[in-house]
């Protein structure tokens, strides 16, 4: 009697009600591990290969680490500017009407849609010593092309819709009613949005600058024509790995992408847990 | 026996849903599943559909054991508390659905399906609806189309899960008369699922009462109204007060573990007069009147005990009592179950 | 006077707003439009005619059928993944999905030059695979599979993602309903599925179209830049920029661009109509 029970068990939890679940998922792990799984693998693979002394050795190297400071530090200041900027356009767009607000509403996705490379040689124009916004800056002093401020700009261009599409929402989403409450206790509108608004929005502004410096961080096509790509000085890391590639050093190229690989799941990971984490009262 | 449900539980990861269900459906009778949320009703009616799979025990039907087949094998239909039309099609094509998916050689000619579905939306009253879209359809006519749908392709048994759930109140009070009349006229096997108990008494030949995953009574609706097996029942159907007093000496059967007893009063049990007419009334204050329909309640207060008390008396002993909020009374118990 | 006060708390006042309009739509001219407008004016700053001799230089015209062609071939394989992958996902439970879910976002966060690089390390010339299929005569990178490949692997996310959470919030009524009334799988798919994620699926079917096409970093390394053979239109613009050929670089790329712009629009419409 046991038995037959417990047999039935295993059958029912076998069975799905509706129809489907063996071909879609199957198809899905197949095509994920073909695509994407055991081609990411051979990163993994061809690093062991060169042992862990000769792995030290190429991410210590002095242009390799000059490239991470570059890498991780432009991205890092690109993603504050998004930070900033791209708040201010989303409340802008959220809570004020003005003429045209639909087409900057739209123009906001122009980095996604727009390929990588046409941003990079269009940036690279703009700035540019005689440039529409190089030149004024030039009579001032300050250089664009070719130097890390380049890179900045690049990278806070490919970056800016991340913070604004993920602050949006969120934004609009915010009950005024809690708002109003706060007024009818004598806040004043400062402490309003320090104290009230800002708190909510926080957790979505995070995340949107995590995933523009995520974004940022292995950015290739916009930079490689506004830094010059000059070693030591504007070469980012994606850069580095492509000439090791050419030259094939496979095991060097690998050694350096692992760095950056690991960052990109630890921030993933990190945004995912810290989603649940700010809505776990909710 | 056109329905028998053997032995059936189900738990959902740490939550036992089902504890062993037994069940015997007549043949053309609607039963209805009454309980609070959280009872297993629509777990036990979407595994006898095949929308859920028991974790032990049987489903048979009409003699057949389904336990094992998928809900396509199962004839039966189902109807959904948020109707579940399909938004993209038209009222006639949502109907005509199950019949257009059949394999070719079950499936009726087009003509023979244009008359079935005509039959349909006579039968709901919506013929005058046919190309419109749901989104265009109130709650009540949506959920009409839905029983339309269910009915069209001709199932042996019908299930409801909570259909008026989502409707106004009032529309409610008349899809739920307008189904009992329609289950008089069709006769098939139908099991409603609700935890309004006024819907259930009013629209079922039996009830069953369920909690916590077990059925707690299963009877015709006068007899678990009148004569409840234990006190969730006479608890969930009908307002109730109760009234718990200590045994001193110690030798009732019916204690619980504080030695405590409880009875057990429906407020329309409860009597209020003006004057003291003997040792047994009690005095108290009025609190609150609403008027609602055809009865008044009424909140007491008791004045030494300063317990709350609900008690319902008829608009007519209303206008003969002349009561007024703040007034002192007397009330006394007709009657009460202990269990 | 009192209820006066409580009301500006509720706004900022006027001077600020505009200052903070002023400034939004300055710093997104500089940025977003300043580009848009150099690229024109770079690409008709010689004159109609040298435009067009851009356009229709034979090397482009290659550049722009491979591109059509790689793009083709990763959107359709990456949308019947999508479908599949969302079905599996939305319609049963199952453990490991939050795995899944996070496993289908990797593409977005990994540099594209290593998303190429992988393709290169696991299929190229130097590797087990790669020299086995040499042997059959079939070359992968440094060849047009490798761009589709490439292109399909970073394109991967963009109709999943677009997908689930509208399947999500869908839920399983409409497809349970139709089980119960003798539909079979693919008559739910497609009768009841399909026509209530239309939107959803058109949304990632355009975005993942410009995403695909503009692809830069990932081919660039799986391409080998072999001009009128491997180059696709992006790395095109590349070789012609690198040569100094401004306008004929700028020229092409205002092809790209007007499918971003388009994109863009057909976005704006599409989201209306969720």
């Amino acid at each position: 009697m046991e038995e037959a029970v417990e047999i039935q068990q295993k059958i029912y939890r076998k069975k799905k009600v509706l129809p489907g679940f063996g071909i879609t998922f199957g198809f899905m792990m197949i095509y994920l591990s073909l695509i994407m799984l055991i081609p990411l693998s051979t990163i993994f693979i061809t690093t062991a290969g060169i042992g862990w002394e000769e792995f030290w050795k190429v991410i210590t190297d002095k242009r390799v680490v000059e490239s991470y400071k570059l890498s991780y530090g432009a991205s890092f200041i690109a993603a504050v500017i998004d930070a900033a900027f791209g708040f201010l356009t989303a409340w802008v767009l959220v809570r004020y009407n003005f003429p045209g607000k639909k087409i900057v509403d739209s123009m906001v996705d122009l980095p996604f849609a727009l390929p990588t490379a046409i941003a990079g040689i269009s940036l690279t124009a703009v700035f540019a010593s005689d440039g529409f916004i190089g030149q004024p800056l030039s009579y001032l002093g300050i250089e664009v092309i070719f130097t890390e401020l380049g890179i900045i700009i690049a990278l806070a261009f490919v970056g800016l819709p991340f913070v604004i599409r993920t602050v949006q929402p969120v934004l609009e989403e915010f009950d005024q009613a809690v708002e109003e409450a706060a007024a009818t206790l004598n806040a004043n509108r400062f402490q309003i949005f320090s104290k009230v608004i800002f708190p909510s929005i926080r957790p979505a502004l995070i995340t949107g600058t995590t995933l523009s410096f995520a974004r940022a961080l292995g950015e290739y096509g916009s930079i490689i024509f506004i830094s010059g790509n000059l070693p030591l000085k504007t070469e980012i890391t994606p850069v580095l790995i492509m000439s090791k590639l050419e030259q094939y050093d496979y095991g060097g190229a690998t050694a350096i992408s692992i760095v950056m690989l690991l960052t990109s799941f630890i921030i993933l990971f990190s945004i995912n847990f810290y989603q649940w984490w700010s809505n776990r009262h909710k | 026996m056109s329905i028998k449900i053997e032995n059936i539980t189900k738990r959902f990861g740490n939550y036992n849903a089902l504890r062993g269900i037994n069940l015997e459906i007549k043949e053309g009778e609607l039963l209805t599943l009454l309980g609070p949320s959280g009872c297993g009703k629509t777990t036990l009616l979407r595994i006898i559909a095949g929308l859920e799979i028991p974790d032990s025990g049987k489903v048979i039907l009409f003699d057949e054991d389904m336990t094992s087949k998928g809900v396509r094998d199962r004839n039966i239909g189902f109807v959904f508390q948020h109707f579940a039309l399909f938004k993209n099609m038209t009222v006639y094509k949502n109907i005509a659905f199950g019949l257009k998916v059949k394999p070719k050689r079950l499936r009726p000619s087009k003509s023979e399906i244009d008359e079935i579905i005509k039959s349909k939306l006579e039968l709901v009253q919506l013929k005058w609806a046919a190309k419109r879209y749901p989104s265009q359809l109130s709650g009540g006519e949506k959920q009409r189309v839905a029983l339309a749908r269910a009915l069209a392709i001709n199932p042996k048994v019908l299930l409801l899960d909570e259909p008026f759930g989502s409707l106004d109140a009032k529309v409610r009070r008349e899809l739920r008369k307008w189904i009992r009349h329609l289950h008089r006229g069709l006769g098939i096997t139908s099991i409603f699922v609700t935890h309004d108990q006024e819907e259930a008494l009013e629209v079922s030949d039996r009830v069953a009462v369920m909690n916590k995953g077990k059925i707690e009574q299963i009877g015709m609706p006068i007899e678990v109204y009148e004569k409840p097996v234990n006190s969730f029942v006479y608890n969930f159907l009908g307002n109730v007060n109760q009234f718990s007093f200590e045994e001193l000496n110690g030798t009732s059967s019916l204690k619980d573990q504080d030695n405590v007893v409880t009875e057990y009063v429906r407020s329309h049990d409860v009597k209020i007069i003006k004057e003291k007419k003997d040792e047994n009334v009690i005095p108290a204050e009025i609190t609150r009147i609403y008027k609602y329909g055809a009865s008044v309640k009424i909140e007491l207060r008791e004045i030494d005990s300063e317990k709350f008390i609900d008690a319902d008396i008829s608009q007519e002993d209303y206008d003969e009592l002349k009561i007024n909020e703040g007034d002192t009374i007397f009330y006394y118990i007709k009657s009460s179950k202990i269990f | 006077m009192v209820s006066e006060y409580k009301i500006s708390a509720l706004k900022e006042p006027g001077y600020i707003r505009l200052t903070l309009i002023i400034t939004a739509v300055l710093f997104l001219t500089i940025f977003l439009v300043m580009p848009l407008v150099v690229i024109f004016n770079e690409a008709f700053g010689k004159g109609i005619s040298n435009f067009f001799n851009s356009i229709s230089d034979p090397e482009t015209i290659t550049a722009i059928k491979l591109t059509v062609f790689t793009t083709v071939i990763s959107i359709l394989l990456n949308l019947v993944f999508g479908l599949s992958a969302a079905w599996a996902i939305t319609k049963f439970d199952f453990r490991g999905k939050n795995f899944i879910l996070t496993l289908l976002d990797l593409p977005l966060t990994i540099s594209p030059v290593i998303s190429g690089m992988v393709f290169v390390l696991l299929l190229g010339s130097n590797s087990f695979l790669g020299s086995l299929l040499n042997q059959f005569g079939i070359k992968v990178i440094f060849a047009v599979p490798g761009i589709i490949l490439a292109t399909t692997f970073v394109t991967l996310p963009y109709i999943v993602r677009e997908l689930i959470p509208q399947m999500q919030e869908q839920g399983r009524e409409e497809e349970e309903v139709a089980l119960s009334l003798g539909a079979n799988g693919w008559q739910i798919f497609l009768k009841v599925t399909l026509p209530n994620i239309k939107w959803g699926l058109l949304y990632g079917l355009i975005l993942c179209n410009a995403r695909a096409m503009g692809e830069f970093g990932a081919v660039s390394v799986v391409s080998g830049h072999i001009r009128g053979y491997t180059n696709t239109m992006t790395l095109h613009i590349e070789i012609l920029y690198n040569e100094y050929n401004f306008t004929g670089a700028f020229a092409v790329s205002t092809l790209l661009t007007l499918l971003a712009l388009i994109t863009l629009l057909l976005k704006t419409i599409i989201t209306k109509k969720f």
